[in-house]
């Protein structure tokens, strides 16, 4: 987990100076940040292996259900 | 197009506040430092007093005619011969029988007395200064505010020779000197056209070196000549005392990982550059000229491939493209397959290989990074060692560092094979050999890490990092990409001279780029 | 942002690498066994079809991008709205790409490095290539998508000893294995086109769009068409269905020497190319809905599509089993079909009704 936030930190570390000097600062941080954000949270669940089921598989059970079957 | 030129050039004129560079024609107008005093003395004591512990500094006090007007002139020695002084300038003076009725002494002295073919007039003290730093003669006259110099210089200068580092076996081998002027003569006898355009200006604070933009105008894109005037008149620098100081600061991008500006001491080359479009920036005191743009196939081009033998030109340049990649590649190559991809070497070549690493400590990543930087070490040496102990280190280089690493375990053989052959095709790409150097090493440590993958990784990124590049508006990697079928021509192979019907598309907006009509064939003969 | 155009014969090149960089994976022509060379070349045809369908739509749209076209046709919020739908597919492809990528080189060559270096690289080069810019993205191809080829033909080339011809007998015994397999080539490989209209706006002229990337479909096919009878031949039919990695196999094949890590360097390219159009186009329409740049999007884009891939795909058959399921050509319907062809019916009629509209006016 310590590998993850460490691995985040440095790839925001590497933008920060990119991110401050663009024009409008507060709306490609924000997007930024959400982005980074939602990887942080999954790079976490995942590496302590809490992660929600991947949405592929639930896309898979519910076309098993609807009868599409799979091969 | 010429108007153009022009008008660029005339702009020029008023001095914008930030420039650093001065320009010819000097002293137009009155513009910067002081007057000329016009009393003699006062002139004197400001000469003696700039000149002071300058033990080469003459002053020559004459006078002229009959009401003995007092002139003196200054200069330096070495620069010339005094024998010229004293017979076209001093002699004359002192003769002077005064017949002859005059408007002002300096009409007088111009167009009657001095039997010069270099003369001009001074305005300003601080151009006086210059002129005598330069090597030329100032005469100064007493009650005038003017002042002219006299161009005398016959300067020290090595002769034209073959320049050590570009050999040629067809062609001339003539090369430049460290001495402007000669170097101007030798790229104008080449091209005896008067489009052939060459701009003076003076670089460096303390230095003060001339410096020649050539270009042919009508080839040459109007943008780039602008641009390289833009860049070296703001280079703001102590001294220039090799064109490659000035090479670092009109190059693209601050600290670009691959030549950008072509070098080269030959004229033949330089004059061929020129016609292609491209622009030459020479140095006083440096044999080096630098052309811009620059493409990276420019390096893979020597001129013998023009010389007919087309067949050859072709093998010879896709050997020297091959050998650039054999140069970079082949030792990381050898670290990824032995280390990762042990499959793909054939079984009896492996049992060799398995055979001879037996007994080495070190992983093969290890041996050939010390192989690699060992033969960097022997090449730096050999160029620094004097010539009286060459022998003996290239025997010591060769023997002891090859074979003996071999025989007390500490390589082996097949990678002293290795890293010599990567070191030796370096040598045959000259101006990729500093990068080469470095991509050897960079790629030994992908490929340790990670195989032909990390291989991969690091060719690709560099290409990626080189197709962004560009060169003075052209992009370095032309005619591969963007793809510019014709100009291929030119590239991995090279195609006969009379088929080369167009100049570079890349290199030149001219619009009508004909550079020859093909080949004709003088009939055979007559019918009969 | 620079106003560079790309020339058509770099966007023939980005297309090949990208069509070349899904076909290397998976290829879906494999399920019609002996047939797949008819499978092929159907599967060829309907991506003319389709591709048209797209290049058309770019074409009626006058130089608008994705984004563009979707808010003319459906306004500006519900536009931004429904891009959401590309955006995510494209995530999508790109992260189907890198995992498939990932896995094949843990798998056959790579056993012990640990699987996150090898999606560092693809990743970390996909990310310095599309912050480059198109005009970058378009030279690098220029310059590596020739290598493609050139590898596939060296390794065929060098096969041909081993190769007997009679697989292809007895021809078309079922058809429907051969249906399916044209269309799953169609929706894996030829459709996902659509991530081009991104691109195409910037390209130099208009005219040559069309050529290009038919020229580009068609290498691209007649190379698929070359690669899967070549696998056919060698591996056989029989045992294809059961083989992870054909291309791979094949290479291993060859008689004395062994170049399989050649093949190895085909998938980075295409591999790499794939991910980074993606990662452009979904670059691109996140900054054009916000009004920003695009560049400092681009590593947070691949940062996302690194966390996404290990938790979309956690192993390799987790991978395995979606790809060959209807799932992956269920969903990828909406975004290659469906929606291009409402946005196409849709610009038909407002281009109409602004044409009719300008002649009342000056009427």
């Amino acid at each position: 987990m310590l590998k993850v936030i460490i691995g985040i930190l440095i790839l925001v570390l590497l933008n920060l100076k990119e991110l401050i000097t663009s024009p409008s600062k507060g709306k490609v941080m924000g997007v930024y940040f959400v982005i980074v954000g939602i990887s942080l949270i999954l790079g976490i669940l995942l590496s302590i292996k809490k992660a929600p089921p991947s949405p592929y598989e639930i896309i898979m059970v519910i076309f098993n259900n609807m009868g599409l079957g799979d091969e | 197009m010429g108007d153009i030129m022009f008008s660029f050039f005339k702009s020029r004129e008023p001095k914008k506040p930030k420039r650093t560079g001065t320009e010819v024609p000097e002293d137009s107008q009155n513009n910067s430092s002081t007057q000329i005093p016009k009393s003699i003395d006062k002139v004197k004591g400001l000469l003696n007093q700039e000149f002071s512990l300058c033990s080469d500094f003459i002053l020559r006090e004459v006078l002229l005619g009959k009401k003995n007007t007092r002139i003196i002139i200054a200069s330096i020695e070495g620069f010339f011969d005094k024998a010229i002084l004293a017979e076209n300038i001093i002699e004359p003076i002192i003769n002077y029988s005064g017949e002859k009725s005059y408007s002002s002494i300096f009409t007088l002295l111009s167009e009657s007395i001095l039997s010069v073919s270099d003369l001009k007039e001074l305005y300003s003290f601080k151009s006086c200064l210059d002129g005598i730093l330069t090597g030329d003669v100032v005469l100064f006259i007493d009650g005038e505010d003017k002042a002219f110099k006299i161009g005398l210089k016959s300067p020290e200068k090595r002769a034209v020779g073959e320049p050590d580092t570009e050999i040629s076996i067809k062609g001339s081998r003539e090369g430049f000197t460290e001495s402007l002027k000669t170097n101007l003569i030798l790229l104008r006898r080449r091209i005896k056209n008067t489009k052939f355009k060459v701009e003076s200006l003076v670089l460096g604070k303390q230095t003060n070196t001339d410096i020649a933009i050539c270009y042919i105008q009508g080839i040459a894109a109007p943008e780039v000549v602008e641009e390289v005037r833009n860049r070296l008149n703001s280079i703001n620098i102590d001294a220039i005392l090799a064109t490659g100081y000035m090479e670092q600061f009109i190059q693209d991008g601050k600290m670009p990982f691959f030549p950008m500006v072509g070098n080269s001491e030959k004229p033949d080359k330089v004059a061929a550059k020129l016609l292609e479009g491209r622009v030459a920036i020479l140095a006083d005191g440096t044999p080096t000229v630098l052309t811009v743009p620059f493409l990276m196939i420019e390096s893979f081009q020597a001129q013998e491939d023009y010389f007919g033998e087309f067949y050859f030109a072709s093998f010879m340049r896709l050997l020297r493209l091959m050998s650039f990649f054999i140069s970079v590649y082949l030792p990381g190559l050898y670290v990824a397959v032995t280390s990762f991809h042990q499959t793909i070497i054939p079984f009896k070549l492996m049992l060799t290989m398995a055979a001879t690493r037996e007994g080495i400590p070190f992983s093969s990543f290890i041996e050939a990074l010390i192989m690699v930087i060992t033969f960097e070490i022997l090449r730096e040496a050999g160029l620094r060692m004097p010539r009286a102990i060459g022998q003996a280190v290239s025997i010591v280089g060769a023997i002891v560092l090859g074979d003996a690493a071999v025989s007390a375990g500490i390589a082996s053989a097949p990678l002293v094979i290795i890293a010599a052959l990567a070191g030796i095709c370096s040598f045959i790409v000259p101006p990729l050999m500093k990068v080469g150097a470095i991509l050897r090493i960079v790629i030994l440590i992908a490929a340790n890490v990670l195989g032909l993958l990390g291989i991969g990784f690091v060719t690709y990124m560099f290409t990626i990092y080189l197709c962004g590049k560009k060169s003075f508006f052209v992009p370095i990697l032309s005619p591969f990409a963007p793809f510019r079928g014709e100009s291929l021509k030119d590239s991995f192979v090279v195609a006969p001279i009379w088929s080369m019907f167009n100049r570079p598309r890349s290199l030149t907006q001219d619009q009508n780029r004909k550079r020859t009509t093909g080949k004709t064939f003088a009939p055979r003969g007559s019918k009969k | 942002m620079s106003k560079v155009k790309l020339s058509n014969f770099q966007l023939a090149v980005i297309a090949i690498g990208y069509f070349h960089g899904s076909t290397t994976i998976s290829n879906p022509a494999i399920g019609a066994k002996r047939d797949a060379w008819i499978a092929v070349i159907l599967g060829t045809l309907g991506g003319f079809i389709v591709i048209t369908m797209q290049l058309y739509l770019s074409k009626i749209s006058k130089g608008k991008n994705l984004l563009e076209i979707i808010e003319f046709c459906f306004g500006k919020t519900t536009g931004k709205i429904l891009c959401l739908i590309y955006i995510l597919y494209f995530m999508h492809n790109a992260i189907l790409d890198t995992k498939a990528f990932s896995e094949f080189m843990v798998t056959v060559s790579y056993p012990e490095t640990p699987i996150i270096v090898i999606v560092l690289v693809l990743i970390i080069i996909a990310v310095y290539a599309a912050r480059s810019g198109l005009s970058v993205i378009g030279k690098s191809c220029e310059v590596l998508v020739p290598l493609l080829p050139l590898a596939i033909a060296i390794v065929t080339l060098s096969l041909l000893k081993v190769t007997d011809f009679t697989g292809f007998k007895p021809i078309l015994l079922e058809i429907p294995p051969v249906i399916k397999s044209s269309f799953d080539l169609v929706s894996s490989v030829f459709a996902d086109f659509i991530v081009f209209l991104m691109i195409l706006p910037y390209t130099n002229s208009e005219k040559g769009r069309f050529k290009a990337t038919y020229w580009a479909t068609g290498i691209s096919g007649l190379i698929l068409l070359v690669i899967s009878s070549r696998n056919l031949q060698i591996i056989g039919p029989a045992l294809i269905e059961y083989v992870r990695y054909p291309s791979h196999i094949a290479a291993q094949l060859i008689p004395t020497i062994s170049i399989d890590p050649l093949v190895d360097m085909n998938l980075l390219i295409g591999g790499v190319i794939k991910v980074l159009v993606s990662l452009y186009a979904i670059s691109k329409i996140t900054a054009e809905i916000f009004h920003i740049e695009y560049k400092p999007l681009v590593p947070a884009f691949g940062l996302l599509i690194i966390v996404l891939s290990f938790w979309a795909f956690p192993d390799a058959m987790e991978l395995y089993s979606w790809e060959h399921s209807m799932g992956e050509t269920l969903i990828s319907i909406p975004p290659q079909l469906l929606l291009p062809i409402i946005l196409l019916i849709i610009s038909l009629i407002k281009n109409k009704r602004e044409q009719n509209g300008q002649k009342s006016q000056s009427a």
